[in-house]
């Protein structure tokens, strides 16, 4: 059975990113996100800025796809890098602060990662299939792996995956304490078996795997190259990382960057580049995991 | 025709007994491991009872050369090695070279918040990151597949079960270690306390006088493989996974649904896709945790799937005698799935304070010792999450 990416959301805040001056063709700002009139509803005061941000792109995704008949055959999964950390933080300052017995209980499930995932299926109506990922930078790729397999089992029709990369109190402190803010993002990905559905893409492969030694990087950079010919390799990772870039250079000669996944689909979406026929994006984590996604247009 | 999904090693850290065999038996024999965690007397107006990793983790981890420190990456490093010795594949670095390794967890932070934000301390990066505690443990034991952490709370261990099955029906993989693992702070302490859902005495699931959850920690892993893989290098087969399936009852942050519509649906899924009937389960390991609204759920649900069978079904309720361990929780409860179908004996569930069932459910109040063939095990999480997994006697 065949899979297909078939539509792209995304927000950013960043005036000095290519989503935003590029591909974004929104005006619509992270930070400002409390103003739109998507999040008019009562009761969002309490509720943590990621979920609000995901309610955003899920409601859009859902809209602009039609799939408010279809939400019984759809599955949600979310992916974080670091989970809801200011969530957390917000409880156990709470608790600092006013003791145990007067901290805010409507605070207490947004401390467990999951319930994000669970407050959109809530808001959405969304009965099936609902799961949070948390595996570092390959996170957002093994969700769409998840996804392409309960697609393949006939489990789900739809799934949307949910990515966010925040800037988070505790994120902020792992990633450089001191100065470095990251853009911020957030993104939702309809993946569909539906071929009859305008579509991005279709999906060829997804594989995640671990790696002990980073010479393997080689090995899976090397199972991507078998059987396919004028294909683009897009490699999301990080240039300090010497020896996993020196395997990236070994293996794919026609290699380019790219920033996040996201960004990559984007593109696509919007047909910026006409060259794109089969495309391999490979991203690694640090902590040794390696992500790699096959797709024909 | 689709693979056939085996189970060939456990692993457990549970309260009452840091291995599969002693945790086994200790429930069958109330064995429980309640304490007040005095600690936190100061800070607290009442205290209420925890389940804490029992005394013999120190022995269980001297055998294996693992620190006997009382953190994450270690409970998963003993529950796992435990599961790869009964499985054969310890030393096996070619095959555990292909292996993955699923964890489910309500941590998604390693780090104490508060210690790592006044330290601003970037050293401490690689402890804190969510994914190199898997890391870690993949590393010191050459586990070379995919790693995958879930953050689904309670449901963790189930999750982590039924994705490892797809992924393995699929063909991505034919090695998957597969649990769950949480550990007791004071966080999730008040996080429960806050929410008015602590047991006053300790948890007493679907009894009347029930009044909330004991909170509880530990791990609990198993070997998930290919019939085939199995087979080929003559491991011993201790179970089968016979279907499985995840869902969302989208009614509620905390509160379940208390007519258990979607927890009914998603266990008619399971039996199912486990080509059964619901008259062909011989025992339910239901979620249980002893709260009002998640018992009255799981009750009407067991109703609405069983029928007049509900009242007979045998239910064993082990968070009665664990407490409620989290991410760990299904996870051990499948531990204790797998051996009363290799032993058809069935854990009793713990009613300490001789209190009647409120739901005309049959709770085994004696370990039951019948013929068992298949179980369905229940796990609801926070956000709505639901898992089903149902296990079954290997035939060949």
């Amino acid at each position: 059975m065949k899979t297909f990416i078939n539509d792209i959301v995304m927000f950013s805040n960043s005036g000095d990113s290519r989503i935003t001056a590029d591909f974004l063709r929104k005006d619509v700002f992270i930070e400002n996100l409390d103003g739109q009139s998507s999040l008019k509803g009562r009761g969002f005061r309490q509720i943590p800025r990621i979920y609000k941000i995901f309610h955003v792109v899920v409601s859009e995704i859902i809209e602009k796809n039609n799939l408010y008949r279809n939400v019984s055959r759809i599955g949600l999964i979310s992916a974080y890098e670091y989970a809801n950390l200011d969530s957390n933080i917000d409880f156990e300052n709470e608790i600092l602060k006013y003791g145990v017995s007067m901290v805010n209980p409507i605070k207490a499930p947004f401390t467990v990662c999951n319930s994000c995932a669970g407050w959109l299926a809530i808001k959405h109506k969304i009965q099936n299939l609902n799961l949070t990922v948390s595996s570092g930078r390959t996170s957002l790729i093994s969700a769409m792996k998840i996804a392409n397999d309960c697609l393949k089992a006939e489990e789900i029709d739809y799934c949307i995956i949910l990515s966010a990369n925040l800037n988070q109190g505790g994120s902020r402190q792992i990633e450089s304490p001191k100065s470095f803010m990251k853009s911020e993002f957030a993104t939702a990905i309809l993946m569909s078996k539906i071929p009859e559905l305008e579509r991005i893409c279709e999906v060829e492969e997804i594989f995640v795997n671990g790696f002990i030694e980073n010479d393997e990087i080689g090995f899976y950079l090397q199972s991507l190259l078998d059987g396919q010919e004028h294909t683009r390799f897009i490699f999301d990772g990080n240039n300090n990382a010497e020896s996993l870039m020196n395997a990236v250079d070994s293996q794919l000669s026609n290699r380019e960057q790219c920033s996040y996944l996201p960004v990559f689909l984007q593109e696509m979406k919007l047909e910026t580049n006409n060259e794109m026929t089969n495309i391999s994006y490979i991203i690694y984590d640090k902590i040794g995991s390696i992500g790699g996604l096959k797709i024909r247009c | 025709m689709e693979k056939r999904i085996v189970i060939t090693g456990l692993g457990a850290v549970s309260p009452i007994g840091c291995n599969p065999m002693k945790l086994y038996h200790n429930i069958n024999e109330n064995v429980t491991n309640f304490t007040l965690p005095e600690y936190l007397v100061n800070k607290y107006n009442e205290l209420h009872f925890v389940s804490l990793v029992s005394n013999d983790w120190q022995i269980e981890c001297d055998k294996r050369n693992i620190s006997p420190d009382k953190t994450l990456t270690n409970y998963i490093l003993l529950g796992v090695m435990e599961a790869l010795e009964e499985s054969g594949l310890l030393n096996n670095r070619k095959l555990l070279k292909k292996t993955c390794l699923y964890v489910g967890s309500s941590k998604n932070y390693l780090f104490n918040d508060h210690d790592f934000i006044d330290k601003q301390d970037v050293s401490v990066e690689r402890n804190s990151y969510p994914l190199s505690m898997l890391r870690t443990v993949s590393n010191q034991l050459g586990i070379g597949g995919e790693n995958l952490l879930l953050p689904v709370a309670c449901s963790g261990g189930n999750v982590a079960i039924s994705l490892a099955e797809k992924q393995i029906k699929s063909g991505v993989t034919d090695i998957v270690i597969a649990g769950g693992v949480d550990i007791f702070n004071e966080t999730c302490y008040a996080i429960f306390s806050s929410l008015g859902i602590l047991s006053k005495r300790t948890a007493t699931p679907f009894m009347t006088q029930r009044d909330g959850i004991t909170v509880g920690e530990g791990a609990g892993f198993v070997i998930m493989e290919s019939l085939e893989s199995a087979q080929a290098r003559g491991a011993n087969i201790l179970a089968e996974v016979l279907g499985s399936t995840l869902s969302c009852d989208a009614f509620h942050l905390t509160t379940p649904n208390p007519e258990g519509t979607e927890a009914a649906n998603a266990m008619k899924y399971a039996i199912d896709a486990a080509q059964l009937t619901p008259d062909a389960i011989d025992c339910i390991s239901p979620h249980a945790t002893g709260t009002k609204t998640n018992d009255l759920q799981e009750a009407n649900a067991i109703k609405k799937v069983f029928g007049n069978y509900a009242s007979d079904i045998p239910i064993s309720a082990a968070k009665a005698s664990l407490g409620h361990c989290m991410g760990a929780a299904s996870a051990l409860e499948a531990v204790l799935s797998v051996l009363s179908l290799e032993y058809n004996i069935i854990p009793k569930t713990f009613n300490k304070f001789n209190d009647v069932c409120e739901f005309d459910l049959n709770l085994c109040n004696y370990s039951a010792n019948k013929e068992v063939n298949t179980i369905l095990s229940n796990s609801f999480a926070f956000g709505g999450n639901i898992s089903c997994v149902i296990f079954g006697k290997y035939r060949n």
